[in-house]
């Protein structure tokens, strides 16, 4: 009995150690929903893939962010001046991981790209990866993930998502699961995929101005626990009370204290270490433009975590004292020429949401931007 | 630890590791696998773990006393109350606490009472029943007491059955425990597949359904009349892929220690009556229900009306079994009404018409549906809501089609599993069938499970 058993056993082994070895020579890939973390991981793939393309020189890298607050068809522009070519990676939900991989997926089969913007914001320091969505936008490119460091930022835990950490399997489960459960819409999405878009600028005419954004709490204020669409507020003001009545629930009772303060945790140690890593010369043998996006107050006032800002710059300035990077700091950009308020400091007319810049951001974030990437990629 | 969980998985394999090297149901055997089942109850609750153990103790000291007194009725009797104590203080205080005070409140009275902080205990409605259903079976002589106490506290204990069932009868478990036999390739086998094809049924089956229509049921009123119809199939499939999905794995996990436990599921949706309903649902607690409560009140043998007045009474108190609230007795009612009339109109007898037996399972199968509504609501109002909305339906048919869709999609599973018994064929496949399938299911559990893992519905009650 054992040995038939065993046989059994082995069978089962090797079934799904042939699926995770197709899943890890992409097979999946050409399935995956366009719109999905995977899904647009598989266009950019397609977009920088070198056959047919001319020499790329720059590229920018980070997450929605860059998407919305960069003028990416002016910072083209302003590379075909000095005859050089710089196009977008930048992708919703990445964060270090996936800049980490991309940057290795560059190095592996884009020779020509030299320099890099990375384009974060002071959040983005506190964690090493950004979860099951970065497992999902770094799976289409197997090849460039180094499992040891992938290890690092998102150690095997009981929850089930980490082991996309090991298993491809897992780093899938969300685009297989959507296509199961809605096969039909799949099948459509797949006819007509889209391009991935390397150099144009995502309109967004809304603002946030519709909420009162002094505080955390004065956003959170009056926010039913289903907000149905109305004609009263728009899309990024409904979005921003969301957030803050989440955030008002998750730290209201809990404030997330002072980051900056010593000793820091060992994991906001683990993702400073990680982050540095990924942004030194080391990982990116040519130029990283670092740039901190503007970062809306909210994010950085009680019960949300403070020190932020000073934490990210406790990791980025040893970099630029090494020369590994060029750091610009627009964090405050968008923020009133003098505070309103001790509360109110960000430019509620400059942000779509509470993640990203609208059209009016953009415009000035770029006026005082473009200068200084100028210096920084080309002088 | 949850059937459902990898800690539950490393627990089993430990067991089973340990328990290998130990000759069957030896000394050791049974301690090790009671102490297991002690530590398993126990990462839900020591204190209530200590509850077991004094139920444990009391009932097999009152079934000694019953096997050797002259007079055992007062000990049964006395076997009863504290079962049926138990249970009423840990699960019905408040229920009668709350109604009192409803009523208190109808009647124009100020005075109120506290209810008790006290914690529902796990599994509470199955080891009191498999508690009472022992003194009850020594006391009707159908069994001896046993004389070794680590046995009945297996019985009580024993961690595959312990928080849903099936309820197994005493006689039954000691009966595997006497004379065990040798597993066989095709048991462990079953085993496996039962384990595997529970763990589809709840993760990707009951928790997907879940997650898709719960929101329904918090509040159908934004919701279109299709959407709280599908809602109202779905929770039908789920409960079912729940309740059978969790029995499917208790059955399969006590096959592997050695127990071969009696079916609890026999595709009742399949069912052309409301009895043969019943013969196929939750068929260890009908049984429990049929030979303890509904025999014993006269059944069947009886004048017609008493016939009529035990079937309503056996199940509004199955009804009430499920849980305090008035949205259970209705549920129990319904039933008990719906028994009633089907034997009045002698319907209760499948046809030798086709057409007429497809009649009869559209209405069984509404019938159930419509009761599930009560099981479903967290209260009468939100039960009515549901009802109202479903009533607007004729104005508004947009989006039908996934009700029927949910129905089909069910309906084709419990017909094709039971006309070609795919369990006993898988049981008995060849080693790649078996790997195929085992494969399949993980690669299932792993792709397609929500998020969120809901407890098993049964463990409430």
């Amino acid at each position: 009995m054992f040995k038939a058993l065993a046989t059994r056993f082995l069978l089962v082994i090797l079934l799904l150690a042939t699926v995770e070895a197709v899943l890890r020579f992409g097979t999946w890939n050409r399935f995956t929903l366009p719109n999905s973390h995977a899904g647009t991981t598989v266009r950019a793939l397609a977009a920088w893939s070198p056959q047919g393309d001319a020499a790329v020189d720059t590229v920018t890298l980070g997450s929605s962010r860059p998407e919305y607050a960069l003028d990416h068809v002016a910072l083209a522009a302003l590379a075909q001046k000095y005859g050089q070519r710089h196009l977008s990676f930048a992708m919703p939900g990445a964060h270090m991981l996936t800049i980490d991989t991309v940057s290795s997926w560059l190095k592996q089969n884009r020779r020509d790209v030299k320099n890099r913007v990375v384009a974060l914001s002071i959040v983005d320091f506190v964690w090493a990866a950004n979860g099951e969505y970065e497992l999902g936008i770094v799976a289409p490119m197997h090849a460039s993930i180094d499992g040891e460091r992938l290890q690092q930022r998102l150690p095997l835990k009981t929850d089930s998502y980490t082991w996309g950490a090991v298993s491809a399997l897992w780093r899938y489960r969300q685009d297989i699961r959507d296509a199961v459960f809605a096969p039909k819409q799949r099948l459509n999405a797949l006819k007509n995929p889209g391009s991935f878009n390397r150099a144009m600028n995502t309109q967004v005419a809304q603002n946030v101005c519709q909420v009162d954004t002094a505080t955390v709490a004065s956003c959170a204020a009056e926010t039913p626990a289903t907000i149905l669409p109305s004609t009263a507020l728009n899309h990024g003001a409904i979005g921003a009370k969301r957030l803050c009545a989440d955030w008002q629930t998750q730290f209201g009772k809990a404030p997330g204290g002072d980051l900056s303060a010593n000793p820091h945790m060992p994991e906001v140690l683990l993702a400073q270490k990680l982050v540095s890593e990924s942004l030194s010369r080391k990982t990116w043998p040519g130029k990283t433009v670092v740039v901190l996006l503007p970062t809306h107050h909210l994010w950085t006032q009680p019960p949300m975590a403070t020190g932020q800002h000073a934490l990210a710059l406790e990791v980025l300035q040893p970099l630029v004292n090494s020369g590994d990077i060029t750091l610009i700091d627009a964090t405050t950009v968008l923020d009133f020429p003098s505070a309103i308020s001790a509360n109110l400091r960000s430019d509620c007319a400059s942000f779509g949401d509470l993640f990203h810049q609208n059209d009016v951001g953009r415009e000035k974030l770029m006026t005082w931007l473009m200068p200084r990437l100028e210096q920084a990629l080309y002088r | 630890m949850l059937f459902n969980s990898w800690s539950f998985f490393i627990f089993f394999a430990a067991i089973l590791l340990l328990a290998a090297p130990l000759s069957k149901y030896s000394r050791t055997w049974r301690i090790l696998v009671l102490a297991a089942s002690y530590f398993f109850y126990g990462q839900w609750s020591w204190v209530y773990c200590s509850l077991i153990v004094a139920s444990t103790l009391v009932d097999f000291a009152l079934a000694l006393a019953i096997d050797r007194s002259a007079k055992p009725k007062r000990y049964l009797l006395i076997s009863i109350v504290a079962n049926l104590g138990l249970l009423a203080f840990f699960k019905y205080a408040n229920f009668l606490i709350l109604s009192f005070n409803a009523g208190l409140t109808a009647a124009g009275a100020s005075l109120q009472f506290s209810a008790l902080d006290i914690v529902l205990p796990v599994g509470i409605s199955f080891f009191t029943f498999q508690a009472m259903s022992y003194t009850i079976d020594v006391y009707r002589k159908e069994m001896p007491a046993r004389r070794n106490l680590l046995d009945y506290a297996l019985y009580i204990a024993f961690f595959p059955q312990l928080l849903a069932g099936p309820i197994v009868r005493a006689k039954e478990f000691f009966q595997e425990l006497d004379f065990p036999k040798a597993l066989v390739l095709r048991d462990v086998q079953y085993a496996l597949i039962l384990i595997t094809l529970g763990m589809v049924k709840k993760v990707v089956c009951a928790d997907n359904l879940a997650e898709s229509f719960d929101a329904v049921w918090l509040n159908p009123a934004q919701y279109a009349p299709s959407m709280v119809l599908a809602a109202v199939y779905a929770f039908a499939a789920q409960i079912y892929f729940d309740f059978s999905g969790y029995t499917d794995i208790a059955i399969g996990v006590a096959l592997l220690l050695g127990f071969r436990f009696p079916k609890n599921f026999d595709y009742p949706y399949a069912a052309i009556t409301l009895q043969d309903f019943w013969r196929r649902w939750h068929m260890t607690l009908s049984r429990w229900l049929r030979d303890y409560l509904y025999i014993a009140l006269g059944g069947n043998r009886i004048s017609g009306l008493r016939t009529y007045v035990n079937l309503g009474a056996t199940m509004l108190l199955g009804g009430l079994w499920h849980g305090a609230s008035w949205n259970f007795v209705i549920w129990g009612a319904l039933h008990g009404l719906y028994l009633g009339v089907e034997r009045a109109l002698g319907w209760d007898k499948p046809s030798a018409n086709w057409l007429v037996n497809g009649f009869r399972w559209a209405l069984t199968f509404h019938l159930v549906c419509f009761a599930w509504i009560f099981f479903r609501a967290p209260t009468f109002a939100a039960s009515t809501a549901m009802i109202a909305r479903i009533a607007e339906l004729p104005s508004n048919l947009a989006g039908l089609q996934s009700a029927v869709f949910a129905v089909f999609a069910l309906l084709v599973y419990q017909f094709v599993a039971r006309r070609f018994a795919i369990k006993d064929k898988l049981a008995n496949s060849g080693a790649v069938v078996f790997a195929v399938l085992v494969s399949t299911a993980f690669l299932a559990l792993v792709t397609l499970a929500p998020a969120r893992t809901a407890p098993f519905i049964y463990f409430q009650f």
